[in-house]
């Protein structure tokens, strides 16, 4: 018997009372606990909902990972891999979503950092100077070009 | 690689590299009771591709001996949480140690390479020759958008933390570590103390490493990381000389008399010489004695006790203390 619920298999038929009439449902042991309040079904085989949620390669659940940030096998990668982006996000300190600026900050720092390791250079042996003009120059511009004002 | 950032003027403050990366094989579970019962073969598989290669030692956590366990973790070559994967965890190193790699451990292989100095460039030139050996002959877990599967989804991407190891005395002594912290945390860069809290005595140690894996090439990752350490080398240079003009004959007294204590005593526990050595070293930077940077961490990393009692054969406090005063006051005499 099917159940009218959840449309799984394996569904009983209670008989139930309401307004001095009698009424009969086909439900499983699942959603028969569900209607009377019930806090915890009983365990019983998965339900198709269950399965589609774990891993069928090592069982871990999408829960699961989304808790813990673990996944338990390549496969888990591949058939989580929409829901797991907005994991990685968050483990990623918000690499996905804030790509965009993260590319600016990125290049910012790359092109600052050589232009303060070229003018240290420069401090430290004058005969430099001429050989860094160039590519000072050319961070400088490319840093003004990214919004980046370094005098 | 440009060579700049190789910079040997930061040779006093950047005491070593290091390049890890994190690999997964796709058809191996990555945890659980099945991984228990199915990775002990990722071992021998790693083993043998590496093997032709150099010489290779394979060091297996279910029978590792607690003194040389005590090295390796000492020498950052196995993790605690290896260590404690007394089923399958092995630990694969070359005979120079310059390569070696993790088997078990949270990531099927956390393979790693360490030098001297700042050289990130350098260690990740030795780690790629060997990564691109495994990737060739096993078959690593890839997805086409995200890069390399790893077991937590935070070192998702190219699966490589690159970290430097900085010797930091004067920024910690004038308080400026945490707004360093604070600064490098908001530009993506995880600085921490190496030895954990409370280990104000344990030469004031920091290492810097990038946050994320995603969204970042490897080359990206070895600038930005090295232009970061940089950075915190110059400021800590800075205050270094803000100390040594405050009182030049008082800062000279100090650091000659920690170099008086190590080349002449005769029972030094490790406390006592992580405290003076960093003042050691600190003269040497100033330049009251030629010590070269290398020196000075070599002889800071042996003298931990588990390295001492692995290398000398001791297993006593006393006995090791008195093997340390020798080995330091040798070592100090030796380099004049
Ligand atoms: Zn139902
Ligand atoms: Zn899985």
């Amino acid at each position: 018997m099917v159940c009218k619920r959840c449309n799984n298999e394996g569904a009983i038929a209670y008989r139930y009372i309401k307004d001095g009439k009698e009424y009969q449902v086909e439900l499983c042991h699942d959603c028969y606990n569900l209607l009377l309040g019930r806090q915890e079904p009983a365990p019983k085989k998965k339900s198709f909902f269950d399965i589609n949620l774990r891993c069928p390669g090592c069982g871990t659940s999408l829960d699961e990972i989304r808790r813990t940030g673990y996944i338990g096998c390549a496969d888990c990668f591949k058939n989580f891999k929409n829901e797991l982006v907005p994991v990685i996000d968050a483990f990623q300190n918000r690499a996905i979503s804030r790509s965009r600026e993260i590319q600016k900050e990125k290049d910012v720092m790359i092109l600052a950092g050589e232009y303060e390791h070229l003018m240290a250079e420069n401090l430290s042996s004058p005969a430099n100077c001429a050989k860094n003009a160039r590519r000072l120059k050319d961070i400088k511009l490319k840093l003004l070009a990214l919004g980046v004002d370094v005098g | 690689m440009a060579d700049y950032l190789n910079a040997e003027q930061y040779g006093f403050c950047a005491v070593s590299s290091r390049v890890r990366l994190a690999r997964n094989l796709a058809d191996y579970p990555f945890f659980g009771p099945q991984a228990n019962r199915l990775n002990g073969e990722i071992v021998e598989k790693v083993y043998r591709t590496l093997k032709p290669l150099d010489t290779f030692s394979v060091v297996y956590m279910n029978d590792l001996p607690d003194l040389q366990a005590g090295y390796l973790r000492e020498k950052y070559f196995i993790s605690p949480l290896l260590a404690e994967n007394r089923v399958n965890g092995a630990l694969i190193i070359n005979k120079d140690e310059t390569f070696s790699c993790m088997v078990n451990e949270e990531d099927h292989l956390r393979e790693q390479c360490f030098t001297e100095g700042l050289n990130l460039f350098k260690a990740y030139e030795i780690i790629a020759v060997k990564d691109k050996i495994l990737s060739d002959r096993m078959n690593f877990a890839r997805d086409k958008d995200f890069g390399y599967i790893t077991t937590c989804m935070s070192n998702v991407g190219t699966g490589m933390r690159a970290s430097v190891m900085l010797f930091l005395p004067a920024l910690h002594a004038t308080g400026k570590m945490n707004e360093v912290i604070a600064e490098m945390k908001q530009k993506g860069f995880t600085v921490r103390g190496v030895f954990g809290e409370g280990s104000r005595g344990e030469g004031y140690m920091y290492q810097i490493s990038n946050e994320v894996t995603f969204g970042f090439t490897e080359n990206e990752i070895l600038k930005t990381v090295s232009y970061a350490a940089c950075k915190i080398c110059d400021l800590e240079l800075d205050e270094r000389h803000k100390i040594f003009d405050f009182d030049p004959l008082r800062t000279e007294d100090e650091c000659m008399r920690a170099y008086g204590v190590l080349a002449n005593c005769k029972l030094l526990d490790y406390g006592e010489f992580a405290s003076l050595w960093v003042k050691l070293a600190l003269g040497a930077y100033y330049g009251f004695y030629n010590l070269k940077p290398n020196l000075l961490y070599r002889l800071f990393i042996n003298m931990r006790p588990a390295i001492i009692s692995y290398h000398e054969g001791v297993f006593t406090s006393r006995d090791r203390d008195i093997h340390r005063a020798k080995l330091v006051s040798e070592t100090l005499r030796g380099a004049l």
